[in-house]
């Protein structure tokens, strides 16, 4: 084997190697947020009287419940502890396949950031939880294959954790008048579907204290996403980009350059993770475009 | 135009194709420079451990 031969091989290794899959979530979401009956001020009596509460949403059909107890979300076993935990329970009861948010309030638990998995075993999906920018909720995010029930039990500790941080942050604020920073915003994503936006669209976004823009770029005949950032319109031919106003710098627009733009959301807050991650989501994403590109060449 | 003989220049080489690569095919800004940075720390460690292993190799230790 000659030597450029190997080093061709080694390059496609390489390449292959590092083509893993993305972060995904579900490509539709249902924002429920505080249309619910949990944000109830009497509903919120009844938990700290009997540590169980429950409300049911009308559209999409499913069920809440936040318990303090195992028992009161069926999963109770001989070797769970419920002391220093809190259950939160998802009755899905639509066929559809659907990405659901929805807001706690925290007069249940401090707002925290984790990922949860389903307690139950009949259940394999993941909560993704984020504290709401005004931090009075946190922004519960699940995605659910059809009709499901899942149960998500959260640590206290996880809450104290983030009330512990939050409490710290207050103090120094408070004491020497400085903020702190943040490592990961909260804030909630605003989702643009494609079939709103049309070719040369401009979409003005708010961008007050700075915003995060992600598109889609996954294969639409898949149901997962891969969401990285949208370049700046002055070096980018994309789908989509962004560009801004001199003069205008609370503002931050959206053009599209297609007529088949991909999903974008957005959230009013500068991100340094979200932003981190989408970087990670586009370097690991390479490697498919690349072969893409290649596979069109061979096959004409 | 040849290409590099030695261990560290394939190494370059490979990193510099794998940037323009990234150049190419990164849709932000931001990408472009994690990734030139991740490189650099990849190909960093490849030379390293390269490195041992041809003392190894030729030497009979890691030292």
């Amino acid at each position: 084997m000659d030597r450029p031969t190997r080093f061709a091989l080694v390059l496609v290794g390489l390449l292959a190697v590092s083509a893993f899959v993305g972060v995904s979530s579900a490509s539709s979401l249902t924002t429920i947020d505080d249309d619910h009956g949990l944000v109830d001020p009497a509903t919120i009596d009844e938990y700290d009287e009997s540590g169980v509460a429950t409300a049911d949403v009308g559209t999409p059909q499913m069920t809440l419940t936040v318990a303090e107890s195992s028992s009161d979300v069926g999963v109770s076993g001989l070797l769970r502890f419920d002391m220093a935990t809190q259950y939160l329970r998802i009755q899905y009861n639509e066929t559809l396949d659907r990405g659901v948010r929805v807001f706690i309030p925290a007069e249940y638990w401090h707002p925290v950031s984790a990922e949860l998995e389903a307690e139950n075993p009949e259940s394999d999906t993941t909560a993704t939880m984020r504290p709401t920018d005004d931090g009075r909720y946190t922004a519960v995010t699940v995605a659910f294959d059809g009709r499901e029930d899942a149960v998500f039990a959260l640590p206290k500790q996880t809450e104290f954790v983030f009330w512990s941080r939050d409490r710290s942050r207050e103090v120094i604020n408070e004491t020497v008048g400085y903020q702190p920073p943040r490592l990961a915003t909260g804030g909630e994503w605003e989702y643009i579907d494609p079939s709103e936006l049309t070719a040369n669209e401009t979409v003005p976004i708010e961008a007050d204290g700075g915003v995060t823009i992600q598109q889609d770029d996954s294969d639409p005949a898949t149901d997962e996403s891969n969401w990285i950032g949208v370049p700046q319109c002055s070096r980018s031919s994309d789908a989509v980009c962004t560009y801004e106003v001199d003069g205008n710098p609370n503002t931050e627009y959206l053009l599209t350059q297609s007529s088949d733009p991909p999903a974008v959301r957005y959230k009013t807050s500068t991100d340094p993770t979200e932003r981190g991650w989408a970087i990670i989501r586009d370097l690991e994403s390479i490697p498919d475009r690349v072969w893409s590109d290649f596979a069109g060449i061979l096959g004409g | 135009m040849n290409l590099p003989t030695s261990f560290r220049g394939l190494i370059a080489l490979l990193a510099v194709v794998l940037f323009l690569v990234i150049i190419v095919y990164a849709s932000t800004l931001g990408t472009v420079v994690a990734g030139g940075l991740f490189l650099v720390v990849v190909a960093y460690l490849v030379y390293l451990v390269g490195y041992r292993i041809d003392k190894v190799l030729k030497h009979g230790s890691w030292r």
